[in-house]
Formats: C-alpha cells, structure tokens, sequence
C-alpha cells in the first residue's frame, strides 16, 4: 500500500469515528443531524475505497441524503420548547454515572473482542469466482446487477415490498389528517421554484443514465430511484404537490407495479419448467431491464411518499395547535 | 465489466491492508451505535445510534468482499449491503415517524422524561 493511499485510508477511519461520536454527543439536535449526514458522506468515501461504487452511490443517495431530509425534517417537532439533547444526562447523576461507566466498560471491551475476532475470520473464499463463472449466463454484464437482480432477485424483490410497507406504515403513524389536502398548499418561495424547475428535469435525467447504466457499470434501479425521489422532494418543496394531485388510481399502480411485475415475472416461467425466479438466458437481459426500470418508478414514488407523509406530519401538529 | 476488471488491478496492490483498516473501523462503529443506544435518552438519538450500528455491520461485510477480491470485488456482499442500506432507512424513517407522533401526543422525547410531560 502507497503511502497517500494508507493515509487517505486512516484519515478516513479518524473521521468515521469522530464523526459517529460527534452524532450522537452533539449539543443541539441539530449538530446531530449534521454530524450524521456528514458521517454517511464520509462512510460513501470509505466504501468507494473498498472498491464498492454500487454501495457508496446507494449510502450517498438513500442513506446521507435521503434519510438527512428525513432528520432534518423532524427537528421541526423535537426541537420545540427546547433543543433538549442535553437530556442524555439524567437527574439522578449518581447512578446514571455508574451504569454510564458500567455501559462504556462493557462496550469498549466488546470493540476489542469484536475487533480480534474480525482479524481471525478464516478466509473463505467468497462467492467472486462463482459470480464470475455465470456472469455470461445472467444477461447483465456488471456483477453487482447480476446478483441483485438475477441470482439474488427474492431478496431485491422483498426489499421493494419492504419499502412499501414502510411507506405505509409511516403514512399511519402520521394519521391521515397530514395527506391530501390539495387546496391548501404551502406559499412557494420563487428561489425554489426556479431551483426545482432548473434541476427535477436534469435529475430525471441522471435517474434514466444510472438505471441504464445499471446494466454493465455501478448503478441501477435503487440509485436511479431515489434520484427520482430526490427529483419529487425537490418538486414538493416547490408547492408542486405532485403526490397529493395524483389520482388514486395512478398512486397505487405506480406504487405496487415493482413489487407485482416482479413476482408476475418470477411466476410466469415457471409453467415451462424454470424455477421460481428463473428467467430464459435469451431474454434476461431485456426482463431485468424492464423490471428495473417499472423498480425504479415504485421506489422514486415511495420514497417521494415517505417525505410527503413526513411532512405531512408536522404540518397536521401546527394546524392542530393553532385551532 | 472492463472497468470492473482495471479498479480489481487496483485492488490487488493493496487488498491487505485497506481492509484491515476498514474491519477495526467496524468494530469501532458497531461499539460507539451499541454504546448510544444504551446512554443516549433522546429517541432521535438513539435513532441515529441503530444507523451507527447499521454501519458498522455493512463496513465489516463490505471489508470482507475486499479481502476476498478475486478478478472483482466479492458481488454477494455489495448486493446484501445495498438491500440491507434501503431496509435499514425504511425502518430508521419508520422509527422517526413513530418518535415524532410520540413527541407531537405527549410532547415526551424520551422514554424516561414522564415528569416533562405537560
């Protein structure tokens, strides 16, 4: 290892480190946040250095961005009457002192034992050579799509199914008085509106580039997806109100086609003796980009109606104190 | 598939000791979550602790498919950890949602301050 590299390396793990930590004992909440986001930023670096590219474009995307908006969004309700997350410490100092220590003791010797265990895993082998030997068979070229998508398509399968019925459940934890009100939507600020005008065709853009890409270089459904997403918070910002204004009929195709055309597709072979999830070779290549493509404008929606119902939330609670 | 191949050339000059470095990082990450979640009193801290742990977990697994980069890096791990990256958002979206109706019914923001309730 060069020595630029090697310290480009432990810099890295420094500030993943100090940056975990710094999320979790910030002063404000809002620190936390930002200390958070930043830490999946840096993490996305950390995994392009271990020749990851699929993963840090998913961590930059969903788990720094996504879920950022998501933070940041709620500290409208955590941080009122206070920025309380001083409330770490409790009243009764004494015994919080001792299980604190207790607590850390326990956790720093655990790193150790966790940390020499991790340095005697035997060496397996790994699954490359394997993934290698079928890649001509699967009808992608890149390696990651073809496990994702061919190999290993329950679990992608699921995984859409998954983030469905997160979507839901958010949708009832925030009751249904915080979603579709149409006729009352929020004043657009014209700087966000030229912004969202600007930028939601070029992201629409980026998201077609990466699900096409998808197919023999880092990309695909789930990052062409949440750029879709980021493309509808962009435009929901601006008081475009895209998912309150679509019609029902339109919210739950759009929602459940992924997940269906999926398992149509992993059914409908098996009458000619495939197994379950086993596409014909001649025609993986075209079935896999035609259910990532259907993928990626479920998951664009869903994540688009985890932040609308998100928002929706707080916006319920002002209009609930106000009255 | 060509890239993929030039960045594995890459990869095998210095495999030993970027992973190594990444794997003690793990460990460090999924101590520092594990700690939060047990002292951190703020659900969106402790919220953000699970993620924390949630990091720790796919570094290891990603570390691991480095280790055992043949002509690639290992495919069957960056695919879990993509899965397990989109789940663990789903689930830590789901939770601030939960916290924030807690918070916004009985203005708690933590299981202990019962007494801050108005």
């Amino acid at each position: 290892m060069s020595l630029p590299a090697g310290l480009l390396d432990g810099l890295l793990a420094l500030l993943l480190v100090i940056l975990a930590v710094r999320a979790l004992i910030a002063p404000t909440l809002y620190q936390c946040a930002v200390a958070f986001i930043s830490f999946g930023l840096t993490l996305s670096l950390a995994w392009a250095r271990l020749a990851a590219p699929d993963v840090a474009l998913a961590e930059a995307a969903i788990g720094a961005g996504l879920l950022g908006v998501l933070l940041i969004n709620s500290l409208r309700d955590f941080s009122r009457g206070g920025d309380d997350a001083s409330a770490i410490f409790g009243k009764d100092l004494p015994t919080a002192l001792f299980s604190r220590t207790v607590i850390s003791c326990g956790t720093l010797a655990f790193a150790a034992v966790l940390g020499m265990a991790m340095f005697h895993m035997p060496e397996g082998g790994g699954l490359t050579a394997l993934t290698e030997a079928s890649l001509p068979h699967s009808g992608v070229e890149h390696p990651v799509t073809a496990v994702l998508l061919n190999y290993r398509s329950y679990d992608t399968w699921l995984e859409i199914g998954v983030l469905v019925v997160a979507m839901l459940a958010i949708f009832c934890a925030g009751g249904f008085e915080g979603f579709r009100r149409p006729e009352q939507g929020p004043d657009s600020d014209p700087v966000i509106e030229s912004l969202a005008r600007l930028l939601a065709p070029l992201m629409v853009m980026v998201a077609g580039y990466l699900l096409w890409l998808g197919k023999a270089y880092p990309g695909g459904a789930f990052q062409a997806g949440v750029v879709l997403a980021a493309a509808g918070i962009i435009l929901q910002l601006a008081g475009w109100q895209i998912i309150e204004n679509l019609s029902t009929w339109a919210w739950k195709w759009g929602l459940g086609i992924g997940f269906f055309f999926f398992l149509a597709l992993a059914v409908s072979f098996m009458p000619l003796g495939l197994g379950f999830f086993e596409y014909p070779e001649a025609w993986a290549g075209p079935l896999i980009l035609v259910v990532e493509v259907l993928a990626t404008l479920s998951i664009g929606l869903t994540l688009t109606c985890f932040f609308v119902y998100f928002n929706g939330m707080g916006a319920s609670e002002s209009r609930r104190r106000t009255r | 598939m060509e890239w993929g191949r030039a960045k594995a050339g890459a990869v095998r000059g210095r495999t030993m000791e970027t992973h190594f470095i990444y794997m003690a990082v793990s460990s460090a990450l999924f101590s520092v979550g594990m700690a939060g979640v047990f002292l951190c009193r703020h659900f969106f801290k402790k919220i953000i602790a699970t993620k924390i742990v949630g990091a720790g977990v796919f570094l290891l697994l990603v570390s691991i498919a480095e280790r055992d980069a043949d002509t690639f890096a290992d495919p069957v791990p960056h695919a879990m950890v993509i899965t397990g990256i989109v789940v663990a958002v789903s689930a830590a979206a789901f939770a601030l949602a939960l916290a924030r109706r807690i918070r916004i019914e009985t203005s708690r923001a933590s299981f202990e301050d019962e007494e801050a309730a108005e």
